[in-house]
């Protein structure tokens, strides 16, 4: 009998034992060697080679490039966030009319999500391109979309737009889908306009999904990268420096890894806090 | 309906078990690895030599960065190596670019499972020669008596660490100027005399605008290899201590010596000018440019010179990297590109081969099939009286101006390059100094000081750091 209750106390464990496996091996060792390695200075192949206490720390805050790099990826996150679930949103609210080739319109919408971040940015690359680039010739402008601080970050953020999309597009569609068909003959009835249809009854109701949509969407603005290092390298002048490209920098083009576990560290933190608020805002803002 | 879910249940069932015993196979064999690699040294000593053997050849690996035609000519070269004998066999692996290589080496360094020849750019030399983990070349020339003056001694200058060789040059180029011909020509231009000094450029790509014969007079990559080069260019050093030769280098000496300022100021004179154009830090950006006819001028490396015959169809022309002081004679171009380095994996068969092919490379035959096919310089001077390289030069006059150009170049301490532990971040930093002088944030004197003290403050973290 006894034996049996043991086993009943134990038994949740053991299932979490394989997850936990892993995740310590992948997840939770890295992370906590990440902030010892923070308070550390390395040699050129990653080693210790001395405690350098809150030095690290100290250093990044007084780093113009990191400022830099913090003040790029916060302009980045507000554009790309701002864009990318406007447009997703548009474009659901469009495709969700009863249209001829609705089916197709949405598989368009959605295939940009099928596109690697590398492929995307080789692509605008040549559409970018300052004296061959489409855009150029179609404005028939010379600007250096990857070449000019004033447009490299919002070049950047166009392709990143563009990616993101799809997935916000999807996720809109299926949230829109789930609205209550009834309210809007209400509305209807009550002589609301397409507007009024939609700010009242089609925001409020898809608004878990918006919300769900903005801390997925930040977290990865925040965590850009495959673009910035094929399309701009974070140049010109740093104007397209974003947080993860710094700390690529620092660990394997600057050999510092102390440092860049420290800029890490700082990425966490303000990454956690953004999700702390932002669930603490969901109880105010959604239904 | 009923039916169909029980096949699938079925179907569910034999594929998890399938994948059960995968995990069951796979942990038996594991432990008897665990309980193998447990065991004294001795018996891995013997498992090493004894486990890369396929059929009695000794297999090494190659790590290289050479992609597009020069991956398939690096590819050849391992063949042919593979196919000269019967002991050794070279399998060559592909990492990526440079900076990816390097990133892959030092990871393998630290987990031991290196390479056991890696090709590593120029500027990693201070890093592989820091690390511990390179057998210096020099060491294996007594082995097979070969004789070090087989390459060029400009070349293996570069690659020498307090006198000794230590690794050894593979892929070497110098960046030269390229031109379009057909331009040239529409704007009234010579064009068998490219443009000697920075001065002639500005004046050429004025006539060149001027004449409606391309947009673009001239543009060059904002890149810190061409920034290295035009200060050696002037006869001056890059950093103190001989260039980091003498004793590790504490400073940068551009500052002091006037090198640096020099140079900004002339490709900031030339960009405002609105002859010249600037397609960013990607070099290849830049070559579209040139390849699709927009700018009639550029700085690259004689390596793509192959690339640049195949991808244009306008006559090219090439001519001597322009001077940014016509009066300094004792200046010249430092050899860029790669070295082969053998890494040290405790394994004497494994060395042994590993020096075999990296002496098979050396050869005049492999130097200049390998200079042929990418446009590479070939670093055995006798490659260049082989009949097949003799013909080829006769059809492709191009190519001499490489070999020219590096004939040309005085052997000394300037020319020979700097030798620098931070070498990517340096060119990282200059890149952003660049950019903020082209586009007006600072004069080339603030940009200069700018550089300056990044790289020092960068310096002084290395050493320490590798104290």
């Amino acid at each position: 009998m006894k034996k049996k209750q043991f086993f009943r106390v134990i038994e949740p464990y053991l299932y979490l034992l394989p997850a936990m496996f892993f995740f310590s091996a992948f997840l939770f060792w890295p992370f906590l060697k990440t902030i010892w390695l923070s308070f550390a200075m390395t040699t050129p192949l990653g080693a210790v080679s001395s405690f350098v206490g809150l030095g690290n720390y100290l250093s990044i805050f007084t780093s113009q490039a990191f400022q830099n790099s913090l003040f790029v990826s916060f302009k980045y996150a507000v554009m790309t966030v701002t864009c990318s679930i406007v447009m997703g949103f548009i474009l659901a609210i469009i495709s969700n009319e009863d249209i001829k080739g609705k089916n197709l319109f949405r598989t368009f919408y959605a295939l940009p999500m099928a596109i690697s971040a590398a492929a995307a940015s080789v692509v605008f690359m040549f559409i970018f391109h300052s004296s061959l680039g489409i855009i150029n010739k179609v404005l028939g402008t010379h600007i250096g979309w990857l070449t000019d601080p004033k447009y490299a970050l919002n070049a950047v953020t166009i392709v990143t737009v563009w990616m993101n999309i799809g997935l916000n597009f999807i996720f809109l569609t299926a949230a829109l889908q789930s609205v209550p068909l009834d309210l809007y003959e209400c509305a209807a009835i009550e002589g609301a306009g397409f507007f009024a249809k939609h700010k009242h009854i089609t925001i409020p109701c898809i608004s878990p999904t918006l919300f769900f949509l903005l801390i997925i969407n930040v977290i990865n603005a925040l965590q850009a990268y495959a673009q910035v290092k094929l399309m701009t390298q974070g140049g010109p002048s740093g104007s397209t420096n974003v947080i993860v490209y710094q700390i690529y920098q620092e660990a394997f083009m600057n050999s510092r890894f102390g440092m860049a576990c420290a800029e890490s560290i700082v990425l966490f933190i303000i990454l956690m806090v953004l999700t702390l608020i932002q669930f603490r805002l969901e109880k105010k803002v959604t239904y | 309906m009923k039916r169909r879910k029980k096949w699938l249940a079925a179907i569910m069932a034999a594929v998890m078990s399938m994948t059960l015993a995968a995990c069951g196979g796979s942990a038996t064999s594991g432990g008897t690895t665990a309980a193998g690699s447990s065991d004294a040294a001795t018996t891995k000593a013997a498992a090493d030599t004894q486990a890369p053997a396929e059929g009695g050849k000794t297999v090494i690996t190659l790590w290289h960065a050479m992609g597009g035609v020069n991956g398939e000519a690096t590819e050849a070269l391992v063949k042919a190596f593979n196919e000269s004998q019967n002991e050794i066999e070279v399998k060559s692996e592909y990492q990526g670019k440079y900076d990816d290589l390097i990133t892959k080496l030092k990871a393998a360094m630290q987990s031991g499972s290196m390479p056991d020849v890696c090709q590593m750019y120029d500027i990693g030399t201070k890093f592989m020669t820091d690390s511990g983990h390179a057998i210096p070349v020099q060491d294996m020339f007594a082995t097979t008596n070969f004789d070090p003056s087989t390459v060029m001694n400009i070349i293996t200058s570069y690659y020498t660490v307090n006198g000794k060789q230590m690794s050894m040059p593979f892929n070497v180029s110098t960046p030269m100027l390229y031109y379009n011909k057909d331009v040239f020509k529409a704007a009234g231009l010579d064009p068998n005399t490219p443009p000697k000094t920075f001065d002639e450029v500005l004046e050429f790509s004025k006539k060149i605008v001027e004449s409606k014969a391309a947009p673009v007079g001239y543009a060059q990559a904002i890149y810190g290899w061409f920034f290295e080069q035009q200060i050696a260019g002037q006869g001056k050093y890059y950093a103190n201590n001989e260039n980091g030769r003498k004793a590790p280098a504490t400073e940068v000496d551009f500052l002091n010596n006037g090198a640096g300022l020099k140079i900004f100021e002339t490709w900031k004179k030339l960009m405002d000018s609105g002859y010249a154009d600037n397609y960013g830090s990607t070099t290849a950006d830049t070559q579209t440019a040139f390849f699709s006819g927009q700018a009639a001028m550029i700085i690259e490396s004689t390596a793509i010179l192959k690339t640049a015959t195949e991808s244009s169809d306008f006559e090219i022309g090439t001519g001597y990297l322009p001077k940014i002081d016509a009066s300094a004679t004792d200046g010249g171009v430092i050899i860029g590109g790669a070295s082969l380095w053998m890494m040290d994996n405790k394994d004497e068969a494994k060395k042994n081969a590993a020096w075999k092919f990296i002496e098979f490379t050396t050869t005049p035959d492999s130097q200049a099939t390998w200079s042929m096919s990418t446009g590479y310089f070939a670093v055995n001077p006798k490659a260049y009286e082989t009949p097949a390289m003799k013909d080829f030069i006769a059809q492709n006059p191009n190519f001499t101006t490489a070999i020219n150009q590096l004939k040309d170049t005085p052997v000394n301490g300037y020319t020979a390059g700097v030798l620098s532990g931070v070498a990517t971040e340096s060119r990282t930093i200059f890149n952003e100094a660049m950019e903020k002088t082209y586009d007006g944030t600072y004069t080339p004197e603030q940009a200069v000081s700018f550089l300056a003290e990044k790289v020092n403050a960068a310096i002084v973290n290395y050493n320490s750091s590798t104290k």
